[in-house]
């Protein structure tokens, strides 16, 4: 039987937890450890997932075949072998770029908003109350 | 970063068995079956890192968000599975419903799950240790009510089962003269078959135990003989006599507190199917550090075992080893 592919656009919007795991694994693969890091390091600290939250995602993402899990390993001198990696399927890959042209169009949308406009053309807004 | 699990500070381990009980008792079994491990071991990094940075008081500023964490993610596990989606509807009433489904429709579940690493590491050691006195006064220093005259008085039975919401797959009592007029005690499956204990009980086979227990000390390097005369009836598959000497318990109270079941040496006299009366006994040594003798019947299954005239005496001196 065939079966439809499935429509990325249809997994969007997605959660900001979801969000930044499938963007932390755009790179290659990670462990759980190493996305919790580059979560925090590319959020600068904004947003930290809690082991559970990270590993219950990662559960609903396999369910749901965004991500995958690795056989590529490391150097196993320099890993600890109880270490599960993770990697983008096509389809996780396909779906954090619809939710980034989403965001991005949300942006485009903010940036026409004449109230918004001076705030949006600083680097960032914090510090401007 | 590598993780010694071993070699963790107190602090650390505190911290990862107190989160692997509550993942364990608040979140879906399967969950924990699959994921529990990694989210523990993610938990524990995160632990190590942050005493390597902030010490104890750093690892105790975790605790609230992470356990807060994992709370609240088990229960939204619940509710994708009650839900069957990844994003399930969060609302008082669906989580109210689902925790009631899950966690207090099987209350003794729920508590074993969550208090069990305190229950095992805690309040079974020291309600052991308190007890010990209390249990070496209450038993007896020699034989005694063995033609049952005071029915089954210092005879301990059925016991070696655990109870299923209170249902007794097991029954003893004196039958009054069926052994040459005289009585005898019996020890007998309500079950007809294996297969109906378990509808009973959840367990197919169970060993379960008729029983008079002494102090040792009269005992220790003899050997002692027991004997009596046995009938039974249907045993499946085998019953019979019994001996089993509990050793001492460890010196130190860090060894005893780690010891789950005393160290026991023992030895039983089969028989199996029907047959009527038979002369059965048992000769065993009585190890140097032996703490307490229980003597009596053992049935392993389902059928009816009685025990008419049981004796124990010392039969010689010899000096026997420490077991």
């Amino acid at each position: 039987m065939h079966y439809p592919a499935p429509n990325p656009e249809e997994r969007v919007p997605l959660t900001p937890a979801v969000f930044h795991i499938l963007l932390s694994l755009a790179d290659g693969e990670r462990h759980g450890y190493a996305i919790l890091r580059d979560i925090a390091a590319h959020t600068n600290g904004k947003l930290r997932l809690g082991p559970a939250t990270l590993y219950r995602s990662i559960k609903h993402l396999v369910e749901d075949d965004l991500i995958e899990e690795s056989d590529v390993r490391p150097d196993p001198a320099l890993d600890d072998e109880r270490r599960h990696y993770y990697r983008l399927t096509d389809l996780g890959r396909k779906v954090v770029v619809a939710e980034v042209r989403r965001l991005e169009d949300a942006l485009a949308v903010a940036r026409t908003r004449r109230g918004l406009r001076s705030l949006l053309a600083t680097p960032s807004i914090e510090g401007r109350d | 970063m590598q993780t010694q699990p071993s070699s963790s500070p107190w602090i650390v381990r505190l911290s990862v068995r107190i989160y692997r009980g509550l993942l364990r008792g608040t979140g879906p079994t399967d969950y924990f079956h699959e994921y529990g491990h990694l989210t523990v071991q993610l938990f524990r990094e995160c632990c190590l890192e942050t005493y390597q940075e902030r010490g104890t008081l750093g690892v105790l500023s975790l605790w609230l968000p992470s356990f807060r964490d994992a709370i609240a993610q088990m229960v939204l596990e619940f509710l994708c599975q009650r839900q069957y989606t990844s994003q399930p509807l969060v609302s008082v009433g669906t989580v109210v419903s689902t925790l009631t489904l899950e966690w207090f429709s099987a209350p003794t579940d729920f508590v074993r799950r969550l208090m069990w690493p305190l229950i095992r590491h805690l309040w079974l050691p020291l309600t052991r240790e308190l007890s010990r006195p209390l249990i070496h006064a209450s038993r007896l220093s020699s034989p005694t009510n063995m033609h049952f005259e005071r029915q089954l008085l210092h005879w301990r039975g059925p016991h070696g089962w655990r109870s299923f919401r209170g249902r007794k797959p097991y029954e003893s009592s004196v039958d009054p003269r069926t052994f040459q007029g005289m009585p005898s005690i019996f020890l007998r499956s309500k079950a007809k078959a294996a297969s109906d204990i378990g509808a009973v009980t959840k367990f197919h086979h169970i060993d379960v135990m008729l029983t008079q227990a002494i102090k040792a000390e009269a005992y220790r390097g003899k050997h002692i003989h027991f004997a009596g005369d046995v009938k039974v009836d249907h045993v499946e598959p085998q019953a019979g006599l019994l001996i089993d000497i509990t050793l001492n318990p460890p010196k130190t109270l860090s060894q005893r507190w780690h010891q789950k079941r005393p160290q026991r040496v023992g030895q039983e006299k089969p028989t199996q199917g029907t047959h009527d009366w038979m002369h059965y006994d048992i000769t065993i040594p009585v190890p140097l550090n032996a703490q307490y003798i229980d003597f009596g019947l053992i049935l392993h299954g389902t059928g009816q075992i009685w025990l008419a005239n049981p004796q124990l005496e010392v039969i010689e001196q010899d000096v026997v080893q420490p077991a």
